[in-house]
This record gives structure tokens, sequence and C-alpha cells, in this order.
């Protein structure tokens, strides 16, 4: 008899809803964490932002940056690059919590625009039809607000089952500007409460959602307070926190059997059974998890026969942020994440002229929650300041410039950034963390088409806030190689041929058929939207597999 | 209570790269791993038990820096984050007892961002920036006048003050600060001293806050009528509102993710 029906590694978003939905079927599930419970939320920017208390330290997992040209066993920076979430709920803990339905031909890259010299382009092996109900499950099951008729750029309609955020000044500003020039904005879909819902709390709009756990209990639905809370207690359910996964076991057969852990209570290691395993660290930590699961029938790596594990890594080229100062205070630091979003340069056959480029990006409200944060050393990413070009970083002219901090606004955009396979992840046995785990070494550089995407929506999204009255415009973040983010995709393809790819369309490995990875690795291409609304559907969707197909 | 930084963090953090490889950025070169040595040693002997003042910034007493290491961090970040007519200088705010506070914090979760690995840069970074004052002015630094301390801020940011030619640029990606980085270290430190939470011993009266025109986080959190103007004053909300009681104090509990 093994311990469990099945083992799910890693409870954040994706992994907190496929083990919630297994436990509510009725199958006996062991989750495991590496982190530990949230906890109780506050609203200070030193621990959650300044020092991200909630994410994942260097400590956690070493990891190791390096370019190209960067070779060797030892060359590259060692460090911390990456920002996920380490706690129960994972990353939809601290998220933003901005939520998009991928667009049709999100799914259908290749297809669509064809090959691209340099990069790894492919196809889904779904298509927006396959996803839509899931992403409907997702927004209502979550917890999800938005405008009518959804998404404006879809050629569908749908409804969000509650109302968008109201309008902040910000949005306002920004809407006026992209009305002047023939562009639309409208309210963010977000993982917000804005009304009761499912028992849970209306959202504040106190300013405090991203990389903070929301003040208002469950007002920012994630994983934890949408899914898992509900079957925590359960008889079915075992939850584990603070158990760091080390290897997936298999049998004699390539089998998987079950999973070895690492207890940090004390260290001690522990195996435990399954009839199925399902891998949902994330990009980083899900290929790790496989590669350092290297066995006899799988010798360069679980699940890797197609020497795809770990390959067309993808980060969005999310440093991209575009600043404006306005005469009158804006007060962007109130409300949620994001007020409002403009969708124009989703992609580039939307684009209403010729460009050099294939992908494109959402331009997206985001919010600077305090001062701290606009003159202050953000450790964590985003290296370099928000602040004007060649604003002092001390004396009276910073102090001058940190007193117009009311009168900003701040557009982020998660430019699409194109599959390489060059760009991967792999365990490196240099830099092993503390319970013994090689640690990950991340090869990557962003495609030429990326920066020309990048520099197209920076130059845009400056016109729309001259537009809006804007007296100064200014961008940071552009032109370098992303070196990590907290947008993580890709590493564990998914595709029909177990040739090119790793997993099928329900995350099961086409090498092990009760080994299954369901988080942003399966993701063929990043698409330029915040990727969790579709982590979620696609672990509602590999869920309803296991319940229903696979028992 | 140890105050200092123990010993087995010191080794653990060392051993994860976090500690900025003390040893072998000084701009001697020489690497020869005695800043490792001396921290180590100062870890085992200091415990002290002074309680938190809450006196006025004059008669603050500090647990890490001794009389002479506050009065040079007094001096720097009065200029760093100057005082005018219409808004308050950094120690105004306490900002020298929130360094004080943040070399010596326990980290927020596990030893995740954990300032004590700055112990020893500020240490060697205040007797390394005395040597360079006497070089240039003859005098310590806290004898200087405001605009010769800019002028030795600006020449060690430029690196252009003897000794400071080589620093390596401090990176908080990989979170290496070298000894020789003080400088930058101190600035985003005495940012977060005047804006952070008063609860760290900074921003003494939101007086940071009201210096950027920010009104901050109330239980209520903000109507949608307040997202937009007109706008109400920091006065009027705080009248009308309730600030989170951890703000100023221990935390006392908020929503459950």
């Amino acid at each position: 008899m093994p311990d469990a029906e099945v083992i799910v590694v890693g409870l954040g978003a994706a992994g907190g809803v496929v083990a919630s939905e297994l436990v509510a079927e009725g199958m006996d599930v062991i989750g495991i964490e590496a982190g530990p419970m949230p906890g109780t939320h506050d609203q200070d920017e030193l621990r959650n932002v300044i020092n991200a208390r909630l994410s994942n330290t260097v400590h956690d997992t070493p990891e190791r940056y390096r370019q190209y040209d960067d070779t060797g066993a030892t060359a590259g920076n060692t460090g911390k690059f990456n920002l996920y979430g380490r706690c129960v709920g994972g990353s939809s803990v601290h998220y933003c919590g901005v939520m998009w339905r991928l667009l049709p031909e999100h799914f259908n890259m290749k297809s669509e625009f064809g090959e691209l010299d340099g990069a790894n382009m492919a196809d889904w092996p779904v298509d927006y039809g396959d996803m839509a109900p899931y992403y409907e499950r997702a927004e209502q099951e979550i917890g999800i607000c938005g405008p009518d008729g959804g998404q404006p750029t879809h050629p569908d309609s749908w409804s969000y089952p509650m109302d968008p955020v109201p309008e902040s000044r910000s949005g306002e500003l920004l809407a006026g500007g992209a009305d002047e020039l023939g562009y639309e904005a409208f309210p963010s879909p977000q993982a917000v409460l804005t009304e009761q819902y499912d028992g849970r709390p209306s959202c504040t709009y106190c300013g405090h959602c991203c990389f903070y756990g929301c003040y208002v209990r469950g007002a920012k639905s994630n994983s934890l307070v949408a899914k898992l809370s509900s079957v925590i207690n359960a008889d079915n359910f075992d939850l584990r926190d603070e158990c760091l996964a080390k290897r997936v076991l298999v049998d004699g057969e390539g089998q998987v059997t079950g999973v070895r852990y690492v207890d940090k209570a004390d260290g001690t290691e522990h195996d435990i059974t399954a009839d199925a395993v399902v891998v949902s660290g994330n990009s980083i930590e899900t290929p790790r998890l496989l590669l350092n699961s290297a066995s006899e029938h799988h010798p360069d790596g679980l699940a890797n026969s197609s020497g795809q594990v770990g390959r067309n890594l993808m980060f969005h080229m999310d440093y991209t942020q575009i600043f404006a100062k306005f005469d009158e205070p804006t007060k962007q630091n109130r409300g949620t994440w994001s007020n409002k979003a403009v969708d124009d340069f989703i992609l580039s056959n939307r684009i209403d002229e010729d460009v050099d480029f294939v992908t494109g990006s959402n331009l997206q409200l985001a919010s600077i929650n305090a001062p701290m944060l606009y003159g202050g050393n953000w450790k964590q990413l985003y290296a370099g300041g928000k602040t004007p070009p060649n604003t002092p970083t001390w004396g009276d002219g910073f102090m001058e410039e940190m007193g117009d901090f009311e009168n900003l606004v701040w557009v982020w955009a998660p430019v699409e950034d194109v599959p390489r396979e060059r760009n991967r992840v792999r365990p490196d046995p240099n830099n092993r963390d503390e319970w013994g785990i090689p640690g990950v070494d991340v090869t990557f550089e962003n495609h030429p088409q990326d920066f020309k995407a990048q520099s197209y929506v920076v130059e845009r999204c400056k016109e729309i806030f001259e537009a809006a009255g804007a007296s100064e415009v200014w961008s940071a973040g552009t032109g370098v190689h992303h070196r990590g983010s907290s947008h993580l995709m890709g590493t564990c393809r998914m595709g029909t041929d177990p040739a090119t790819s790793v997993v099928d369309s329900y995350g099961r490995a086409h090498d092990v058929d009760n080994l299954f990875v369901v988080d942003g690795s399966p993701f063929v291409t990043s698409a330029g939207y915040n990727p969790t609304e579709t982590i979620y559907a696609l672990a509602f969707r590999t869920a309803e597999e296991i319940a229903t197909e696979w028992v | 209570m140890t105050k200092k930084l123990d010993r087995r963090t010191f080794v653990r953090l060392a051993g994860a790269g976090a500690v900025a490889s003390t040893a072998g950025c000084g701009s001697d070169g020489s690497g020869d791993g005695t800043d490792t040595a001396a921290a180590t040693e100062t870890a085992t002997a200091t415990e002290t038990t002074t309680e938190t003042a809450t006196e006025t910034p004059a008669a603050e007493t500090y647990e890490f820096f001794d009389a002479a290491q506050a009065a040079v961090v007094s001096t720097l970040v009065d200029r760093l984050l100057p005082g005018s007519d219409d808004r308050p200088s950094a120690t105004e705010l306490s900002v020298v007892r929130y360094i004080d506070r943040a070399l010596q914090r326990e980290p927020f979760y596990e030893t995740a961002h954990d300032d004590r690995r700055f112990q020893s840069a500020y240490e060697d970074g205040i007797a390394r920036l005395q040597d360079t004052a006497q070089q240039l002015f003859d005098r310590p630094v806290t004898d200087l006048d405001e605009s010769e301390v800019d002028d030795l801020l600006s020449q060690i940011q430029e690196r252009s003050a003897p000794g400071w030619e080589d620093i390596p640029t401090p990176s908080p990606v990989t979170m290496t600060i070298p000894s020789t980085a003080f400088v930058s270290l101190l600035r985003d430190h005495a940012v977060e001293g005047y804006y952070a939470q008063p609860k760290y011993g900074g921003n003494v009266d939101l007086g940071g806050w009201r210096q950027a025109r920010y009104v901050g986080p109330f239980i209520e959190g903000y109507t949608p009528d307040e997202l937009k103007p007109p706008w109400k004053s920091f006065d009027e909300h705080e009248a009308a509102k309730t600030r989170p009681p951890d703000l100023y104090g221990e935390f006392e509990g908020g929503g459950e993710s």
C-alpha cells in the first residue's frame, strides 16, 4: 500500500489547485511544500518588499546566472535572480494578482508567425477553445474580477463573477492618454474581490498587493484562501510544509513510486510513496527536481529522454518599466496593484503598422506602494532605481525628487520573450543548498526580437503618458538581457511529440505515465500577459484528467 | 541576547556567498581573510543588555555603534538625506537608531536578508572613511563642514578619493556588498530609516511619509472615492481612520493570506 494515491510537490497556484481538487474528489493526497504556512500579513514594505519575506532565498536555492559566452563550471554570477513564493500558496500569496486569458494566437505562435531564427517557436498542443472552460473555472473558483465582456482584444465575450476594481486617478490618466491616441484602456482583471465572495470579504483598496500577503483576509484571491483552505483539515489530505523535495523516486521499470524529501525542521530525510506524483515547483524548481532525479532508467534526468527538461526557459522582459510624473498628485499607491491596462500592442498582428518583431506586450498600471520603494534599493529584483535618470541618489536633489512621490504613475510591461533552446536551467553541483541538493545554473539571453518589441511598447507607452499631460516621462530596465524574473515559464514544454517536448497537454510526462508537471513549466510560449490565470487553468485541467482518466 | 552576529549565522551566510567577499575586496587587494576572522572573534565577545532607548535623538544610546562611530554615521546621513525648512533631516527622524537596530535585527525569514552580515562593512567602512577624511582635510569626519562632507561623499562615489579607486559595485542581486562599498550601503540604509515603518526606529512621527506626502496604511484602507481627487489631507485621514497597530510596535496580526 503506498502512503497516498497522489503526492503533490509544491503547493503554489498550480499545486494548490491540483491538491485541493483531488482531495475534494476523495483521493488520498500528500502535499509537500518547501516553505511554511505564510501566517498573518502586514502592510510593511521593509519586511515584504525590500526583504521579500514570502519568497525564496539564496539559501533555499542557490542560483548561478550566465550568458552564452560565460562558460566553465564556475563562470557566471552566483546569487538570487528569480523570485517566487516560499510558502503554502506559493507565489499566489504575494503576487500582484493581475489575471489574463491568453489570446487564441498565443497558443499558435508558430502557425501564426512562422519560424524565427534563433528561437524555438512552436504551437501549444491545446488551443484557446480547449482552455476556455478552465479559464472560466479559474475566474469563478479562484475569484477574479474584471470588465464585462472580458478583455476587449478578445474575439469572444464573457463575464467575470465580479465587477472590476473602481477607477483610480492613475487609471483615469492612462485612459485619457490612450483615448487621445486612439487606443483603449480598460480595467485590469485581477484576483481581487470587489464584493464579498465565497465567504471572503471585499478588498479595502489599501494598496498593498504585490509582494505582500493580503492584509484583509482573502480579499486577494490565491490558491490558499480559494482552494486549499477548504480541504486543509480533510482526512484524506496530509499537508507537510517546510518539507523540501530532494528527488522523485522510481522503480525498476522507471515508473514513479514516490518522493524523497528533507524535513527542514530537523534535517531528516523521508521517503513517501504514491501511485502518481505531480510536480508543481515552477520553471526553476521543477526542472531542478527532475534533473536531480536522474536514475538508471532516466540517466539524463527524470522524463528527459527528449533532452528538453530545463530548456526554453522564459521570463518575460519583466524589468520593463515606464514612469510618468504629473504636476498634480496621482496617489497611485492607493487601490490594487493594477487599475487599468492597454492591450493595443499585445501582439504584432494587433498593431496597426508594420513592425520588425512578432511578439508584444500588455501595458498595465502598476503601483509603487510606499516611498521607500521609490527611493530605496529593492534588494530583490529590478535592480536600479525607479527615479528619473540623472536624479541624484542623495542630497537635496534626491530629497526633492522624493517630495514628488505622490505625483507618479507607473506602467509595467511583461513583454513576451520568445523561447530559445539555449535558455536553460541545469543543476549546479558546485553550488548546493544547505541540504546538499544542487542549486541551479541558469543560462539566458534574450532574442533580438525581444528588445525590438520592448522598445516599441515603451515608446508607445511614453506617448500615452505625454498625451495624458505628464510633465516628465522615463523608462527603466530596458535593453538588458534578463537574468531572472518572477514570471517563470517553460523548461518542461508541452507538446504531442515526445522527441521535442516533455509533457502532453495535461502535463503528463511522455516518458513516465504516472508523473505530471503543472505550473508555468509546460508553457510553450510566454505571451505578453501575467501567466498565473493560465497556470490556474492548466491546473484545473490536469486535476480533472487525473481524477477522471488516470485513476 | 547576543547582539553581534553569532558564529553559526556568519559561517552560514559566508558559505552561501552572502557575506560579500569581505575578504579580498579591500582596495589594497590583500584578501587575507582578516575581516572574517575579526568578525568571528567579535561575535563571541559581545553581549549587551542595554534597553532600547526612546529619548530624543541627541540623547540616543546605541547598541552596535560606539559613540564615535555613531557621530560619524550621524554626520554622513545628514548629508545623504539633508533637512531643510520644510523637511526633517535624517537624524531628526532617528535614522541612526534605525541603522543601529537593523545591524542587529533577526532576519524576517530564515536568513533571507540578514542585515547583520553588514556589521563588519560598517566597522571597516567607518574607519576607512575617517582615514580618508584625515588624508583629504586633515580632520576627522565629524569636524568637517557640510560642503566638505559632500565633497568627501562625492569623491568616494566617483571613486576618486585616495584608497577608494577600486570600489566594487555592490550588487543587491547577488547580495555582495563589500566593506568598501559602505557608502552605498549607508545610503540605502538611510533611505530605509527615513521611510520605514516607525517600529524599526526611524521615520519618527511619520516624518518621512509626510515629506513624501504619502499618507500610509490604515486598517480601513481607502474608499473608491479616495482613489481620486479631491484628496483629503494627511491629518484628515489620520483623524478619521485607524493605523495598523504594528506600524508603531509589535505585530498584532492582519489577514491570513
